[in-house]
């Protein structure tokens, strides 16, 4: 009896726990789960200090997010007379309400600045680049990896409005204003975007709709073509180290690891850890909830949510007047400069210069200028963003953060 | 050796725990998540309602429209049955004898003061509440009643059902 | 095609762990997790409101027994009044508001019945109106904080009602504060096309002013009016935005306003009132000019208690969706007089024992004379015979006395006829009568 009981025990679990090599190779093949490793991995592309694991923390955070949000989609109400309501029920009157709001709140947070410190490990490892390898496409992944990034800023955003609050509803003026100053199509972008013209049921349900299935679903699809790229690259660029070593006649033996068992182990070791530092800030800090949303008075001061305030900022300070003529901040820090960014960021992949050796390497010395140039905006846009924060009180004006004036209530 | 051995054993009891809190925290943040879909408070009409102060119930049939409820005293002793048609929803119609009548019905002799007739398709119902012509399938619910604690007055709650000979005694 | 080196060396065991810490940070985080779940699971037993509930079982289980505390059960409790879209979880904590006989000061304030004047509840029943339509705060909150909207330590409540709670009159002065005189301001949300309306002193005193100043000569108020100063119908729903607290406060020297080198949000904290609108107008009800020095609107001279009445009516000005069935029963001045039974807004030192003769002659005289029994007993030499607590007991609760008091079940065997204080009685009114007892019965 026990004997079977084992048999069947290993028949579920072998895939997992290989006894011997040719076990490990056929795991990856015979287990869906699996299917995504090779049967052994590079060990220099697993080492901690290369990538972060950022990529796969992201993923991980995205999982959160799914499973917290579809039990949210069984709570919340998406119409602008219950959706208020509705979040102040799972705040005090729904079991462990405010652990689920609180857990999809602090991942997305943390999903948009782990997609945005993996963009930026990417670039100072210039793993956009294929070695000498001609088979290699990662200029393409690095693409779809930008667009993954706009998606996550996206999500973000269209979830930002759904509490129907205070905080949501001129957040998210603040961010559509700016998508109206784009020339020509702006008002067009915001008419559809809304629904109308102006924040109100159409805009909440599209906004909803674009939340739960459509840009998740846009991102599932991406996220599957960027791991299949990954692995028809041969995996994380710092393996074209070794094959560049290789052609150049030195013999190099890459260290291998079993993907089955030790970095499915590896994986779990990641899960845990986003899922330990995401459930330690949602236990101990609340998700803000403000007054029920009204477009006849504005908080002072409304804000954009923290990943776009280097926008609020740039167009605060480039709505220049210089004698009769106004230069139209929305424009220009809003859609020009973020553009021309975005713009260069993407194409950076195909027209960056750096030789090979460059590839999957922190800081090659090949590609300082672009590394300073890079780190220069990334500081400034973060500067940004801190200085919006904690420096921008009442009326957008400048206080330290611990002097920000006191406004009047009602009674 | 047997150092060895202590120390496999501590390592396969970590291992162990570690599993077990590893998995148990995931069960259970599920189990938590569960537990949320299950209401703690309803936007609905409340089932269990205060009607009024029993000293104001009169003798015999009393209806409260607000709850579609009949309910009846005789001498100190009141109970309550719903006045909705067990067919389509109708509300019945309270049929007084004015006398005890003696009636044989599906084989059974019984002796009632009152019937209910629902108005739309027709079915009947005993004093007890028993169907015995029309459409309905099922006679119609009785409910039980309490004296409420906190303001001595006389409520039903409508979220269960008791047999048709169930009554309050009043004090 | 150059050989391939020999894997085998390379290749290593299966079995050979690559990473040997990892397993142990695996637990580590588990262990992390699974602590901080039990902390999550902590919270969610034991939420602030749990203890107020279980006291209040104890205290139903002490005074009225085992059956009684069984209907009291634990979670979260609400009214949810869908014609006017509010959800009152303020029943959470405060579950003893519709019971009979706990009305007593030996009672927490928190599970005492709630105090019906001359019978305000019967006529506001709880099922219909919850408890923030009149009280203000935030009926979706289930702890203290948040429900009462107390913004401590620079945290502020997001949350635009506040709880018109009898601390709150304190700071504006108020002298009559432990009667909750803010919550007037929201019977006249409602009731603001009412001429008067018995128990709400400072608006009555407002309207009244309101008509002997003439200020519709220069304000539309309630839908008609002038137009030289502002429309006043929703002055209550202004935001707090819309009043320029930065402003120069000005001082009247010569009769002429002269800039004070204070802003005026200076001179509200200077004179230790809350930073708020309503004390934005306290300031413009003393002295328009104060704030707008070109205004045409006189100084009328305002004493504290019409400023505050003023300032409160004022506030009452709010737009609301009201359902027809709210809308309130429009009585006759007669009738409104009749019915009013509250007590002034001065402190009731003045003439109590008059006053209390005056309302023993209204209501007890139907049953009771001094010197001979009628209906109910004679009541020469009262307080000979019973306690002073007894008495007051008696004239604000005779039904529950009668059912739970030996004495005064004993003297309904005795007289057959229940004692009933025809209009109900308020404690004030209660204690004043036990005050003229006292002389009277001697």
């Amino acid at each position: 009896m026990k004997e079977k009981l084992y048999q069947v025990w290993r028949a579920l679990v072998w895939t997992f726990d290989p006894a011997d090599r040719t076990e490990a190779g056929r795991a990856v093949t015979r287990n869906f789960w699996l299917h995504w490793f090779p049967p052994r991995a590079t060990k220099a592309s697993l080492a901690w200090s290369y990538s972060f694991w950022l990529g796969t923390i992201s993923a991980f955070l995205f999982l959160i997010l799914t499973v917290t949000g579809v039990i949210l989609m069984f709570l919340y109400v998406p119409s602008v007379e219950r959706a208020y309501q509705s979040i102040k029920d799972l705040e005090y009157a729904v079991s462990f309400g405010w652990l689920l709001r609180n857990m999809h709140r602090w991942s997305a947070h943390m999903m948009v600045a782990a997609v945005f410190l993996h963009m930026v490990r990417v670039f100072y490892t210039g793993a956009y680049k294929n070695g000498m390898s001609h088979m290699a496409r990662r200029e393409v992944n690095w693409v779809v990896g930008i667009i993954l990034l706009l998606l996550t800023l996206l999500l973000s955003f269209s979830g930002y409005l759904l509490p129907w609050d205070q905080l949501a509803i001129w957040a998210v003026t603040v961010g559509t204003q700016i998508a109206r100053s784009v020339p020509v199509i702006g008002d067009e972008i915001f008419y559809v975007l809304a629904g109308g013209t102006r924040l109100d049921q159409n805009a909440l349900i599209r906004f909803y709709t674009l939340h739960v299935i459509f840009l998740p679903l846009l991102l599932l699809i991406l996220f599957s073509y960027h791991m299949w790229r990954v692995r028809k690259d041969e995996g994380l660029a710092v393996v074209e180290q070794f094959n560049i070593a290789r052609k150049k006649g030195e013999a190099v033996q890459p260290e291998m690891v079993f993907s089955s068992p030790w970095v499915v182990r590896r994986i779990i070791l990641v899960f845990m850890g986003t899922f330990a530092w995401v459930l330690f800030l949602s236990v101990f800090l609340d998700s803000p909830l403000e007054e029920p949303a009204s477009l006849e008075w504005t908080p002072n001061p409304a804000k954009a949510p923290w990943y776009f305030l280097w926008l609020q900022e740039l167009v605060a300070i480039t709505t220049i007047r210089i004698g009769g003529i106004t230069l139209n901040g929305g424009f220009i820090g809003g859609v020009l400069i973020p553009g021309v960014l975005a713009a260069l960021l993407t194409i950076w992949a195909f027209i960056d210069k750096s030789p090979a050796e460059a590839t999957g390497v922190w800081f090659h010395k090949s590609r300082l200028v672009q590394n300073l140039v890079f780190t220069f905006f990334v500081l400034v846009i973060v500067g940004m963003i801190i200085f919006a924060m904690y420096f921008r009180g009442p009326y957008w004006g400048v206080y330290w953060p611990w002097a920000w004036p006191e406004l009047p209530e009602i009674i | 050796m047997k150092e060895k051995e202590l120390r496999e054993k501590r390592r396969e009891f970590l291992k162990n725990l570690g599993r077990i809190l590893g998995y148990g925290t995931l069960g259970g943040l599920f189990a938590g998540f569960g537990r949320s879909l299950w209401p703690n408070i309803l936007y609905e009409p409340p089932k269990r309602v205060r009607l009024l102060d029993p000293k104001n119930l009169a003798e015999g049939m009393n209806y409260f429209p607000d709850q579609r409820l009949f309910v009846f005293k005789r001498g100190n002793e009141v109970w309550a049955v719903s006045a909705v048609c067990q067919h389509l929803g109708c509300t019945v119609n309270f049929v007084p004898f004015g006398e005890k009548v003696k009636k044989k019905i599906l084989g059974k002799d019984i002796e009632e003061e009152w019937e209910f007739h629902c108005p739309c398709h027709g079915s009947k119902y005993t004093q007890d509440g028993d169907i015995y012509e029309g459409p309905a399938p099922r006679g119609l619910p009785f409910y039980p009643l309490e004296i409420d604690p906190a303001t001595g007055y006389l409520m039903v709650d409508m979220s269960r059902e008791v047999k048709k000979d169930w009554r309050l005694k009043l004090s | 095609m150059e050989q391939k080196p020999q894997a085998k060396q390379s290749l290593p065991d299966v079995k050979e762990d690559p990473f040997p810490y990892d397993s142990w940070i695996i637990y580590g985080f588990a262990v992390i997790s699974a602590f901080l779940l039990g902390v999550a699971i902590y919270k969610e037993l034991n939420p602030e409101y749990i203890k107020y509930q279980r006291e209040f079982k104890a205290l139903v289980e002490r005074k009225f027994g085992k059956d009684a505390a069984k209907s009291v059960t634990f979670g979260v409790k609400q009214i949810w009044i869908p014609a006017l879209n509010r959800t009152d979880r303020c029943i959470t904590c405060h579950m003893g508001y519709e019971w009979k006989g706990l009305e007593g000061e030996d009672i927490p304030l928190v599970f005492r019945t709630h105090p019906n004047p001359n019978g305000l509840m019967d006529k506001h029943p709880f099922s219909k109106y919850g408890c923030t339509t009149c009280h203000g705060g935030q009926g979706f909150a289930t702890n203290i904080r948040e429900a009462h909207v107390i913004h401590e330590g620079g945290k502020k409540v997001r949350w635009l009602e506040p709880l018109l709670s009898a601390e709150k009159a304190k700071e504006y002065g108020f002298k009559d504060w432990q009667r909750l005189p803010l919550t007037e301001i929201n019977c006249n949300v409602c009731h603001r096309y009412d001429d008067s309306l018995p128990g709400t002193h400072y608006i009555n005193l407002a309207k009244r002013l309101v008509e002997e100043k003439a200020c519709k000569t220069c304000h539309v108020i309630n839908g008609e009016g002038g137009n030289i100063g502002p429309n006043l119908d929703y002055e209550g729903s202004k935001m707090p935005e819309m009043f320029d607290m930065r402003g120069t406060y000005y001082e009247i020297r010569d009769g002429q306003p002269v800039p004070s080198g204070r802003k005026i949000e200076d001179e509200i904290k200077r004179r230790g009132l809350p930073f708020t609108v309503f004390s934005w107008h306290l300031l413009h009800f003393e002295e328009p000019r104060s704030i707008t020095p070109t205004s045409s609107m006189p100084n009328f001279g305002f004493t504290d208690e019409e400023k505050l009445a003023l300032t409160m009516l004022v506030m009452s000005w709010k737009k609301v969706d009201l359902p027809a069935e709210y809308i309130p029963v429009k009585r006759s001045t007669t009738q409104n007089a009749q019915m009013d039974k509250s007590p002034s807004a001065q402190p009731a030192s003045a003439d109590l024992v008059k006053r209390g003769e005056e309302i023993y002659k209204q209501k007890c005289t139907a049953c009771h004379q001094i010197e001979k029994k009628l209906v109910g007993p004679a009541l020469k030499g009262l307080f000979e015979r019973r306690k002073e607590d007894w008495i007051l007991s008696i004239i604000l609760n005779p039904d529950s006395m009668i059912k739970n008091d030996p004495i005064a079940k004993e003297l309904y065997e005795e007289y057959k006829v229940p004692m009933i204080v025809p209009g109900g009685i308020t404690q004030e009114e209660a204690k004043a009568v036990v005050e003229y007892l006292k002389t009277a019965t001697k």
